[in-house]
């Protein structure tokens, strides 16, 4: 998420419909590629983070971290999005894989993770960030996070050296 | 030195902003509230939402660039032998608009979308005369106000702020003010980031489902005279179901997108308590039926059911009894959308060689199919295309109608700041059709 000025917040340290607006106005491209590489495609990722701000532009946000609270909507939303994904594919074999136009094995790579440990790598290593910040995103112990980022690590070294 | 787990991770580093270098997402455009829903039970329609109050009038330019048959190139550039079968002629829609939406609402064909800017839009619906093509008189307005699309009343859906949850009014045409006019909460829902209402109209009915309202899983019967609540019915639990509704009231299919229910197809009667099962679903697991299309009108429903889009039998029933007329299994044809009636007949559109094949390249060809209301035969009546896959590999209820013995199609699938619009209108004249399989 662009990391330039901070946005301030309203009184009782939520943000107004307009401070919210003016933070996914600037994180927009960075949100749309976060989820683009959490669910491999980049229409599904842009309508997941358009409904991310429709649910949470109808009021003000309360949230101390409204960058990190908007990151964790939009990775909870593409994790709603992979479990129904997984119920179709499980009932819909051979569909079109919803891809980038040239996925390359970044994508073959990825779709070869579990979520949990796809959205581990992708915080870790697209976003940078810190293992408590992921904790905190995917509900978890940062033990936890490690334990998925080095089971990640080591799936991917696999792959790659295939 | 560097060991394998860092030389994994420079290597994902690198791979990650490779990847995201060329990603180019378009300008973000916010939208703050929905307004509207769509049509025939498909998922609701996000409507851009910016304060504007624009009769958009005068006619909307087009162009027609092809008319004859298709048949276009199919997978790896082979050709298809066989000859045009229908009459198939394409016109270019506005290049600047964003028509998303294609219905017929009482024999009138309807498109639906939004012109102007990306910033500024107008939700706009313009009839589109079915023999010449033309668009005809664009009835626009601000895109915050509910979108009734041609029909006499709609539902608003209204997301409730710090919460998963939404409200649902009615909208309605008032003559006097000459813009819809909305009533007072009908239903209160949750959980709108999984499964929102869905809704379908007919017998002069709006019937309006949501799996997660405060009462639990709840059906409104609307009138669409009034746009009064006549009755509140209890339904059974089905995620993300698939509705229709005829004179015989209203017919709920249980999706591949939902979860486990003990039928795979319920109806409810105008004025009823309840929700009568009209097919079991079978053991819950690999073979467990669900609805994959469904389309009723007068006293027939036709559907699509089986435990995938592949392995679909196509079944008629009649009456409010819901008496079985037939069920043949689908040819390989998959079909995933169907518009039409008892008359025409029954029609879909859908990628060659099918859905469920092994094969995903795009573009593809579009097959046309027609389904015979009487017997639930196939028929492969001409291909067009070919057009780009979409992300969901099949087409939207929104790209589909049936009219006065044509078949019209919206493609190809344009993306735009995460919404889909599609530039060419396709119609086929079904009724010249012949078999070419």
């Amino acid at each position: 998420v662009d990391q330039e000025a901070p946005v301030s917040l309203a009184e009782g340290g939520g943000a107004s419909p307009a401070v919210l607006e003016e933070l996914f106005r600037r994180s927009w491209g960075d949100l749309v590629r976060l989820a683009t590489f959490l669910t491999g495609s980049v229409p599904t990722a842009e309508d997941l983070v358009q409904d991310t701000f429709a649910r949470l532009g109808a009021g003000p946000l309360r949230a101390e971290d409204p960058a990190g609270y908007l990151r964790t909507s939009v990775v909870n939303a593409c994790r709603s999005y992979h479990r129904r994904r997984l119920l179709e594919l499980r009932h819909r074999p051979g569909s079109a894989r919803p891809g980038i136009d040239d996925p390359g094995e970044l994508w073959d790579v990825l779709d070869r993770l579990s979520g949990r440990q796809r959205t581990a790598l992708v915080l870790r290593y697209y976003l940078d960030l810190p293992e408590e910040e992921i904790a905190a995103t995917l509900h978890c112990r940062p033990s936890t996070v490690r334990s998925l980022v080095q089971r990640g690590l080591a799936k991917m070294r696999e792959e790659l050296s295939e | 030195m560097t060991g394998p787990d860092e030389a994994t991770e420079i290597r994902l580093r690198q791979m990650f902003g490779h990847a995201a270098d060329q990603m180019h997402p378009p300008p973000f455009v916010p939208v703050p509230e929905t307004a509207s829903g769509t049509p025939r039970g498909a998922a609701w329609r996000l409507v851009v939402g910016l304060a504007l109050c624009v009769l958009v009038a005068g006619a909307v330019a087009f162009e027609v660039h092809a008319v004859g048959g298709s048949g276009g190139p199919a997978l790896g550039g082979a050709h298809r032998a066989s000859p045009p079968a229908t009459a198939v002629t394409t016109v270019s829609l506005p290049r600047h608009d964003r028509f998303d939406d294609i219905r017929a609402v009482d024999g009138r064909l309807l498109l639906s979308g939004t012109v102007g800017t990306l910033a500024h839009p107008t939700c706009v619906t313009v009839p589109v005369d079915p023999r010449t093509l033309a668009l005809g008189q664009a009835a626009g307005q601000s895109c915050g106000d509910p979108d009734l699309a041609g029909e006499p009343v709609a539902p608003v859906n209204t997301y409730l702020p710090e919460s998963n949850g939404a409200t649902i009014r009615i909208a309605r045409w008032d003559p006097h003010i000459r813009r819809a006019s909305t009533g007072p909460v009908v239903m209160t829902y949750g959980h709108s980031s999984d499964a929102n209402p869905v809704i379908a109209y007919g017998g002069g009915w709006l019937w309006v489902y949501d799996v997660a309202t405060t009462n639990g899983p709840e059906v409104l019967q609307v009138s669409e005279a009034t746009g009064q609540v006549v009755d509140t019915i209890t339904a059974p639990t089905l995620y993300r179901p698939v509705m229709a509704a005829d004179d015989d009231g209203l017919w709920l299919g249980n999706t591949v997108q939902g979860s486990s229910s003990p039928e795979v197809l319920y109806h409810v009667p105008p004025g009823g308590d309840g929700a009568t099962g009209v097919l079991p679903s079978g053991p819950p697991g690999p073979t467990e039926n669900h609805v994959i299309w469904l389309l009723a009108t007068g006293h027939s429903v036709w559907s699509g059911i089986g435990p995938t889009y592949t392995e679909q039998t196509i079944w008629r029933f009649d009456g409010p009894g819901a008496t079985p007329v037939f069920h043949v299994p689908d040819k390989g044809l998959d079909p995933t959308v169907v518009v039409g009636d008892g008359t025409t007949g029954l029609f879909s559109v859908g990628p060659y060689p099918p859905f469920g094949s092994d094969i995903v390249s795009s573009p593809r060809v579009q097959d046309v199919v027609r389904i015979d209301p009487a017997s639930g035969a196939e028929t492969v009546l001409d291909s067009i295309g070919p057009f780009p896959v979409s992300a969901t590999g099949v087409l939207g209820d929104n790209q589909l109608a049936s009219v006065h013995g044509w078949l019209f199609v919206l493609e190809p699938t344009r993306q735009a700041n995460g919404y889909s619009s599609f530039p060419d209108l396709v119609r086929v004249d079904v009724t010249t059709g012949v078999s070419r399989r």
